[in-house]
């Protein structure tokens, strides 16, 4: 069984408001997207407050390397 | 048909998910001792948008709730149908009996610190123009490097504070994962694997450091989610 997280003490940390859209975007970015998908372009973030050029760019770089990796196992 | 893969559970008990990607219908199926949870999907490339990443999440979030310990998949990767899952995963069939024994009765937590909405990023002197003399294009360059000199500021500091927190949970998490780069505007990202009875104990902890912090900090917890930091599938 889950341990019920109680309200009161601790509860104002966690996040799950639309106010805090920013950072719980931020979180599903970090840990849910497979950042190889950038690969063939298909990524698409788009939302008010966030950083658009910087997080492209972060995500580039993601699938530069990537594609680096992929050409050198595979000697082209 | 192509497939969505959400997740893996353990086939000990029956799970009924709610809906998935876009409404869609969340199948389980299984796979030797596990359940495979699956959307279909009409097209063989999924546009990945901020609502399909709380959609993908969601369904394991509800999985986690529920008790059961999940090996999570990342979005953005599809199988062209239900047999091509099927080898991909026998194929990685003790590689997910790792990853099961990692995350049974674990969950994760992400701590998040950003800066406060008060918070100045760039502490220009409104004097600057009087200090050193010159044109509109130096008072430019001095507004730059005043700007980048407080966000590498915040950023240490923002270090530093992630760094207080994990000695205060170092007897409560299993594991800590730094995340690299994380997306704006968090500053600094952790992902740390916390045993399901030791939720309470971690939200209290973090909550106290916060309150130790002062107020240039907005310090978040997002959980209890899925492992994807520490066992997730990278399918497709």
């Amino acid at each position: 069984m889950v341990e019920p997280v109680r309200a009161g003490a601790a509860a104002d940390l966690t996040l799950e408001s639309d106010e805090e859209e920013p950072l719980v975007l931020s979180d599903l970015i970090n840990r849910v997207l497979d950042k190889g998908v950038v690969i063939a372009g298909e990524v698409t973030i788009a939302v008010a407050g966030v950083d658009l050029i910087r997080l492209d760019l972060r995500l580039l770089l993601v699938a530069v390397e990537r594609l680096t990796r992929r050409a050198a196992s595979t000697g082209e | 048909m192509p497939v969505h893969l959400y997740g893996v559970l353990d086939a000990d008990a029956p799970f009924a998910p709610t809906k998935g990607l876009d409404g869609r219908v969340v199948r389980v199926f299984a796979l030797g001792g596990r359940l495979a949870l699956v959307s279909d999907l009409d097209e063989p490339k999924l546009a990945v948008t901020p609502r399909r990443l709380r959609e993908h999440d969601a369904v394991l979030r509800d999985a986690v709730a529920a008790g059961r310990s999940v090996v999570p998949a990342r979005l953005g990767r599809l199988y062209a149908d239900d047999s091509a899952l099927t080898s991909a995963l026998e194929a990685y069939d003790s590689v997910l009996d790792v990853a099961m024994t990692l995350v049974r009765g674990r969950v994760e937590m992400s701590l998040l610190i950003a800066g406060s909405r008060s918070s100045p990023s760039s502490p220009l002197s409104e004097h600057a123009s009087e200090r050193g003399g010159g044109g509109p294009g130096r008072e430019h360059l001095r507004r730059l490097r005043s700007e980048r000199e407080g966000e590498r500021n915040m950023l240490h500091g923002a270090s530093d504070l992630a760094q207080v927190a994990a000695c205060a949970l170092s007897g409560i998490v299993v594991a800590e994962r730094a995340v690299a780069n994380p997306a704006p505007p968090v500053l600094v990202a952790r992902a740390h694997l916390v045993a399901r009875d030791h939720i309470s104990r971690y939200l209290v902890t973090v909550k106290a450091v916060a309150a130790a912090s002062g107020s240039a900090y907005r310090v978040a917890v997002r959980g209890p989610g899925a492992a994807y930091s520490f066992a997730a599938v990278q399918g497709g």
